[in-house]
């Protein structure tokens, strides 16, 4: 008996992408070919201007590829109209950017409630998934504040809310963590892997190695092709870190003389996720 | 469901850059008032002709010197004008109106001459008015009534004289003036009696009687040197149903009077009106192409706000294509915010536009008539002028690429 794999979700065949005319013509991306099967967390790397960003696009249907074939969902989605990527982007694809791209003029609510302002949910059930989705991150209580209120973190992990909110079958997060210091960048690699956990496929650049553990298989393109792919072990994520900054302060702030009995608590509290973690 | 939702997106963005969406709407307010105010003055004026129409015209004949064709008469005097024909010595004399008023189908003929002249209370108290000469037929024909004292008759002397509601106010500042003196053209006159209210401006006298003072037409012939000069006569035919009868014999017997010559023109109550009336559509029609024009500055004003406001936002619009916006949903939150600011302007307008009628109304003595119709012809026109002066952002907004917009460090 063989093992089952998953279908795939992506299957590019020669892809290529030029951008400019004539002479002018350079090349992003020259004969990719890839299968993204279901399920899978895929780090691409690579030196800038290789065509990691240019990849993303294309995948996100943000962009077209200039010649070559690309399956998403067994669909090829190279010749289909506007609206219908639009609306595969709405119901399929989430993103996630490396400068969050929330709305400023509007609360953090409302940012994760707008993609499903185009699936036509209404604002009740729009408001009621969206604070579904913030608490997954823990950020019900910021669900008032205005992007410009929040940190670099919660503002990605606003931004990760809101990618997630319609259910997308597909993450593609481009250099999600490039904007953030080493702990946020911890704990949005952690929110990924855990989203990864729950089935879903993600694809994300990045230029940092340390964030690649985290993935089960890390490609490396060099000059618009693939240089080397790799299927690895991911890391488990780990949960004491997700605990919130600030209630973490309030403890502490409390009575220092609790200190030791609040990081035992912790502990526990961290290890029994695990142990649930590992269940999962 | 999308277009609430898009109304609410493009509400919040208006709120937040105020001053602009204000300074923006105020092109689409003024516009809006200048067209709905054109039009509802218009229509009250117009209105308060065809009223005056309706109660004589229908059964008055109107005889006036010249020999213009009635058919033309707006045409001729719009767009051929005669400067000095005014000046000229009218046709029509006293000798016409005896063997007008001894045709059979002719109840009563009364002449109307006008005297341009000066009215003096005293040294202090002076005022420009139309001296008017004419026989007590004359308020018959027009059904005018006195609020005060009596019209002139056979047997009131020379030197008295009837005024209007308004010229008595205006000297006086009541209308309760019998006996009082006034100087018309240097002569004393006593005052008889003072005019009911009338209609506007545009009558069939084609005078405004509320500001004129009336004598007898052998007062009047004293002004000039004893000869009556005769603007127009005013003619009541026996029944309704015989006035096509009357123009006819009216017709004949003044050629046989004038030698043949046509030198004057029979025309009925309504057709006296046509000239004023159609000289006010015209007028009211010109007014309102060029408060048109205003309403057309204010879309370009709209225009202009969001073509500015796309460019502010093109990365916004990147962040909601890759989030699932097609072009369609883009093109509708921006048309959408177009046409709140149209809208709204168009309402703004037309309360304000209401507010200035009625104060114009009360100043002018007219009664404003803001009819459902003027409303919604002015909230058409501003919903126009949105839809097409924002479809052209709008759709460079949907046009734009994802990618690039999300580049745009704007």
């Amino acid at each position: 008996m063989t093992p089952k794999t998953p279908p795939p979700v992506i299957k590019l065949k020669d892809l290529h992408k030029n951008y400019g005319f004539g002479d002018a013509i350079t090349t992003a991306l020259d004969g990719m070919n890839l299968t993204i099967n279901k399920g899978e967390f895929v780090a691409i790397m690579g030196p800038s201007g290789c065509g990691k960003t240019t990849l993303l696009n294309i995948l996100g249907l943000l962009d077209k590829a200039t010649s070559g074939e690309y399956d998403l969902d067994g669909e090829p989605v190279e010749s289909i109209s506007q609206s219908r990527r639009a609306q595969i982007r709405r119901e399929q694809i989430g993103f996630v950017f490396q400068s969050f791209n929330l709305l400023p003029r509007q609360t953090v609510i409302e940012n994760v409630a707008l993609p499903l302002i185009y699936s036509g949910k209404t604002h009740t059930k729009r408001l009621q998934l969206a604070s579904k989705a913030l608490r997954l991150f823990h950020l019900q209580n910021r669900e008032y504040y205005m992007p410009h209120q929040l940190s670099g973190g919660q503002m990605q992990r606003v931004a990760i809310a809101r990618a997630l909110v319609n259910e997308p079958s597909i993450i593609l997060a481009d250099e999600p963590t490039g904007n953030l210091d080493s702990r946020s960048s911890e704990i949005i690699m952690q929110e990924l892997s855990e989203i990864h956990q729950r089935g879903n496929t993600i694809i994300m650049v990045t230029h940092n190695s340390r964030l690649t553990s985290y993935a089960d298989r890390i490609i490396y393109m060099l000059d618009g092709k693939i240089d080397t792919d790799s299927k690895v072990e991911p890391k488990k994520p780990d949960l004491t870190a997700k605990i919130p900054l600030s209630a973490k302060r309030r403890k502490v702030a409390t009575s220092k003389s609790k200190k030791k009995v609040v990081s035992k608590k912790v502990a526990k509290k961290t290890t029994k996720s695990k142990k649930k973690a590992a269940k999962k | 469901m999308i277009f609430l939702t898009n109304a609410k997106i493009a509400i919040d963005s208006l709120r937040s850059a105020r001053t602009r969406t204000n300074l923006t709407m105020l092109g689409i307010v003024i516009g809006v008032v200048s067209i709905t105010l054109i039009l509802s003055l218009g229509e009250s004026v117009r209105q308060s002709g065809i009223n005056q129409v309706n109660d004589l015209g229908n059964k008055l004949i109107v005889i006036r010197p010249g020999g213009m064709q009635s058919g033309n008469i707006a045409n001729n005097n719009l767009f051929n004008p005669s400067p000095i024909a005014p000046y000229a010595t009218t046709t029509l004399q006293e000798k016409d109106i005896k063997p007008i008023e001894d045709l059979k189908s002719v109840r009563s003929a009364s002449p109307l001459m006008l005297i341009n002249g000066s009215i003096d209370k005293n040294q202090l108290a002076t005022q420009q008015a139309s001296i008017l000469a004419t026989t007590p037929s004359f308020a018959e024909a027009l059904k005018l009534g006195t609020s005060n004292g009596q019209f002139i008759d056979e047997e009131t002397n020379d030197e008295t004289v009837v005024i209007g509601q308004q010229l008595s106010i205006d000297l006086y500042g009541t209308d309760q003036i019998l006996g009082k003196k006034l100087k018309l053209r240097g002569v004393e006159h006593t005052i008889i009696g003072v005019l009911q209210k009338t209609d506007g401006p545009i009558g069939i006298s084609g005078i405004d009687l509320n500001h004129s003072a009336i004598i007898s037409l052998s007062d009047g012939k004293k002004f000039n040197q004893g000869i009556a000069q005769l603007q127009q006569i005013l003619v009541v035919p026996e029944k309704a149903k015989q006035r096509q009868t009357a123009i006819h014999q009216i017709k004949t017997t003044l050629s046989k009077e004038h030698n043949g010559e046509k030198d004057f023109q029979v025309i009925t109550g309504e057709e006296a009106v046509v000239v004023s009336k159609s000289f006010y559509h015209f007028t009211t029609t010109l007014t309102a192409i060029v408060a048109g024009i205003s309403l057309i500055v204010g879309g370009v004003g709209i225009m202009n706000i969001m073509l500015v406001g796309v460019a502010e936002r093109t990365r916004e619009i990147g962040i909601r294509k890759s989030l699932g916006a097609s072009n369609r949903h883009i093109l509708l939150q921006f048309l959408i915010e177009a046409l709140i600011i149209s809208v709204l302007g168009g309402f703004i307008g037309i309360i304000i536009a209401i507010a200035i009628a009625l104060f114009i109304g009360l100043m002018l003595g007219l009664t404003p008539i803001i009819s459902l119709q003027v409303m919604l012809i002015s909230l058409g026109l501003s919903v126009c002028v949105g839809v097409i002066f924002g479809l052209g952002p709008a759709i460079r907004a949907a046009r734009k690429n994802p990618i690039e917009a999300l580049r745009d460090q704007s």
